[in-house]
């Protein structure tokens, strides 16, 4: 008994220290401090008075510095607004918009689903009623088997909608921080790719571009019919190579939108349509699999999906290495000077030996060069995000047995796909 | 008790009749349920429409599957009727149960036949809008209102209509780049001169939209299979549904009349559910993506737009189109085939499914 009523009192005294600390704390947060008023421009040396770590700086309070606050005007002002009174509080997180937006779907799909629960459970009893009017037990087994899923299906509408209201009252931010987004992982692994592949692939256009003018430079002669292309065997040595190297670009760039396409529509598909669709799904017998199949891919999507990639960054070698070797190469234009042809001066035999100079085999395994890292790159683009894939895809098959799917068929093919 | 079972069978059979919408017709025949068409102005409009009257439909062809249903179910209970009196006569206990065991099993299949027909009839009247669909409930080439079924082939219309659009986008810009990539420049006289071109250097760029037009144009033939998909799943489920109930009405064939319920509902009512729910977001991403379309007046403009900005347009915009024609359908179709899966154990026999991803 004694034992009961001391864990009782600690449970008590766990819960109600937090919020006493906070307003203690909060007491002695004033001007430039955390949740205290501030002006425009003023630092907020630390973010909550949670009593539990010392003062940052000067003050009298005990904040917790880690959590990180600005300067902001009150509810529905913007930045800046001179005018509205100003407050330390913490930035929005990366996640509001997100949050808010699949607040707003659950507020058609909480009651949706509540309601669908209701029906199960009406379902249910009926099929228990019937299984006593026709003395049929394997009915009533059947309906008090149902009564238990549509029980968890209950838990699991009120669980989910909880999980979305403490995520808008910033849980997450205290859970994981707030410098942590999955998505700004993946999108961050992504498209710095695309965007040096996009300045190679400039870069390659802008060398090939008057070499390839000038490769189709050629002398007629209608007396003869003779059409002579002199500096034709640029095209083999420099335009064709370019050429390829820019078509490989193209196809890298190719499959690194169509992954940004997918995290994109993943993180406007996962929490707000897949998830409470799966929800819905999940309360009735016959949609149960296909409702488990899609909260286990909304869950697989959202948070495995990006963050894998998050890993995937650490694994591979250092982009701004990368980026900088391209950088550093592009002002040499491989050696290839188009101004140094003369052939504005019309004198075309200087202009081919100059050119003929121009493609020796130093210069051609500088274009080779220029497109070797392509391998590397294929191995970033395509390889790691396979292997992002079957992450997510074993997540998803794992986890979806335990929400009442079972796609080990469906998975198999998956696989084939891949 | 055997009252009280009997009376309960009669309301059962009462409620799912009413429960379908079905209502007593001339000459004791029951009327065909209305799908998607209760508003006799929006059957109008929507006449010709899959969904609606005319030959082949629903509409049509459920009046006359219903009575064929009601006769074999009644032929069912006749016979183990039949089957019920000798073994109790004979007091054969194991045909007794089996007779038993047939009996219920058709009235389950009475039961389950008009509660399908009653989950379409509300399907058609459930206004997608209250899910966060966009629809216009006015009437038009897919029907009226804005039940799922229109949704569905608005959206997939709509998201073909932004890869056409999409197709021109690129192929103009095509068009005009290989246009500039055949500007020469030419000198000479009298038969003697020498020409050089001046914008060959676009033919990498005119080339690689080639193959952006070759893999649009791909996914517009997954995404017109689609539209095709969504409109003959609502033909097979005028075949597949009564033929599955009636075969599920018979012994032997009822594990084969359940897969074929479950295929023709999950094509019929959880497809175009599927299509509703991920083709709005993938329809606002695609449309904002063919807006940015580049263009120019001069050559230097396109050549500028040629060294890089269009080729991040042209990938993103296919990248984006390929996710709505490829991947999207993935899942709709990973759906379908689960919950087909489920249904057909529950009711019949299980569908195949790995044969179907051996088709991928």
């Amino acid at each position: 008994m004694m034992n009961k009523m001391a864990l009782l009192a600690l449970v008590a005294l766990l819960a109600v220290l937090p919020p006493v600390s906070h307003a203690l704390g909060t007491a002695g947060c004033n001007g430039g401090y955390p949740d205290g008023n501030c002006e425009i421009g003023e630092s907020c040396d630390c973010s909550d008075c949670w009593g539990l770590n010392p003062p940052e700086s000067g003050g009298a309070t005990f904040c917790d510095a880690s959590k990180f606050q600005v300067c902001l005007p009150e509810d529905g002002k913007p930045p800046g607004d001179t005018s509205a009174a100003h407050k330390c509080r913490a930035p929005p997180a990366w996640y509001q918009p997100e949050v808010e937006r699949v607040a707003g779907n659950w507020q058609v799909w909480g009651p949706i689903s509540a309601l669908a629960v209701l029906i199960a459970m009406l379902v249910v009893a009926l099929a228990y009623m019937l299984g006593i009017g026709f003395d049929l037990p394997e009915l009533r087994m059947w309906a008090k088997s149902e009564l238990y899923q549509a029980l968890a299906s209950a838990v699991l509408v009120a669980g989910l909608v909880m999980l979305v209201a403490v995520m808008t009252d910033e849980g997450i931010a205290k859970i994981l921080g707030q410098a942590i987004n999955p998505f700004s992982m993946a999108y961050g692994y992504l498209l710095p790719l695309a965007e040096q592949l996009k300045s190679l692939y400039a870069w390659n256009y802008g060398i090939n571009f008057p070499v390839e003018a000038f490769s189709s430079l050629d002398l007629y002669s209608n007396a003869t019919l003779t059409d002579i292309y002199f500096l034709f065997f640029l095209k083999p040595t420099i335009v064709e190579p370019l050429h390829l190297a820019n078509h490989y670009v193209i196809q890298v760039l190719l499959t690194i939108y169509f992954q940004v396409a997918i995290l994109n529509f993943f993180q406007q598909a996962a929490l707000g349509t897949l998830l409470p669709l799966g929800v819905f799904l999940r309360i009735f017998p016959f949609t149960r699999g296909t409702g488990g199949l899609l909260i286990a891919m909304a869950i697989g999507f959202f948070l495995v999906y990006p963050t894998i990639f998050g890993f995937i960054t650490l694994m591979t070698e250092d982009e701004n290495a990368l980026r900088a070797s391209m950088a550093g190469d592009t002002s040499s234009t491989l050696g290839v000077d188009v101004a140094t042809y003369n052939a504005c001066d019309h004198n075309l035999e200087a202009a081919a030996g100059e050119a003929e100079k121009q493609t020796d085999p130093a210069i051609l395994s500088k274009i080779n060069e220029r497109y070797s890292f392509l391998p590397p790159l294929i191995l970033k683009i395509l390889f790691y995000p396979i292997v992002v894939f079957a992450v997510t895809f074993t997540f998803i098959k794992v986890a979806s047995p335990l929400l009442g799917a079972d796609i080990s068929e469906v998975g198999q093919g998956l696989v084939k796909l891949l | 008790m055997k009252w009280e079972r009997a009376a309960m069978a009669c309301f059962l059979v009462l409620a799912a009749l009413a429960f379908s919408g079905c209502v007593s017709g001339a000459g004791g025949k029951l009327a065909p349920v209305q799908v998607c068409a209760s508003d006799p102005a929006a059957q109008l409009a929507a006449e010709g429409h899959y969904l609606a009257t005319g030959n082949g439909s629903f509409l049509a062809i459920w009046g006359a599957w219903q009575n064929v249903i009601v006769t074999a179910v009644l032929i069912i209970l006749l016979v183990c009727g039949l089957v019920y009196a000798i073994s109790n006569a004979i007091a054969y206990r194991n045909l007794t149960v089996w007779a038993q065991s047939q009996m219920y099993e058709a009235f389950a299949t009475l039961v389950f036949a008009f509660l399908i027909v009653g989950i379409v009839s509300w399907m058609c009247g459930v206004d997608a809008r209250i899910v966060g669909a966009t629809c216009d409930p006015a009437c038009g080439p897919n029907g009226c209102g804005c039940s799922v079924f229109k949704v569905a082939d608005d959206y997939l219309s709509q998201f073909n209509g932004e890869i056409s659009k999409a197709w021109w986008a690129v192929a103009m810009a095509n068009m005009a780049i290989a246009a500039l990539s055949t500007t020469v420049f030419s000198v000479g006289a009298s038969g003697l001169g020498t020409t050089i071109g001046l914008g060959p250097g676009l033919s990498q760029v005119s080339a690689s939209m080639s193959s952006a037009l070759i893999m649009i144009g791909i996914a517009q033939l997954l995404t017109i299979a689609q539209l095709e998909l969504l409109r003959l799943s609502a033909v097979l489920f005028v075949y597949l549904l009564p033929a599955g109930i009636v075969l599920r009405a018979f012994g032997i064939t009822r594990g084969f009349g359940g897969g074929l319920i479950a295929i023709a509902i999950g094509f019929y009512l959880i497809y175009p559910l599927s299509i509703v729910f991920m083709y709005g977001l993938v329809d606002s991403q695609i449309h904002n993506q063919v807006g940015g379309a580049p263009g120019g007046s001069d050559e230097s403009t396109w050549q500028q737009q040629a060294s890089g900005p269009i080729v991040g347009w042209m990938c993103g915009l296919v990248g984006t189109i390929l996710v709505g024609a490829a991947v999207v359908p993935f899942i709709t179709f990973i759906i379908v085939v689960s919950f087909v899966r489920g249904l057909s154990q529950a009711i019949g026999e299980e569908v195949d499914v790995s044969n179907l991803t051996r088709l991928i």
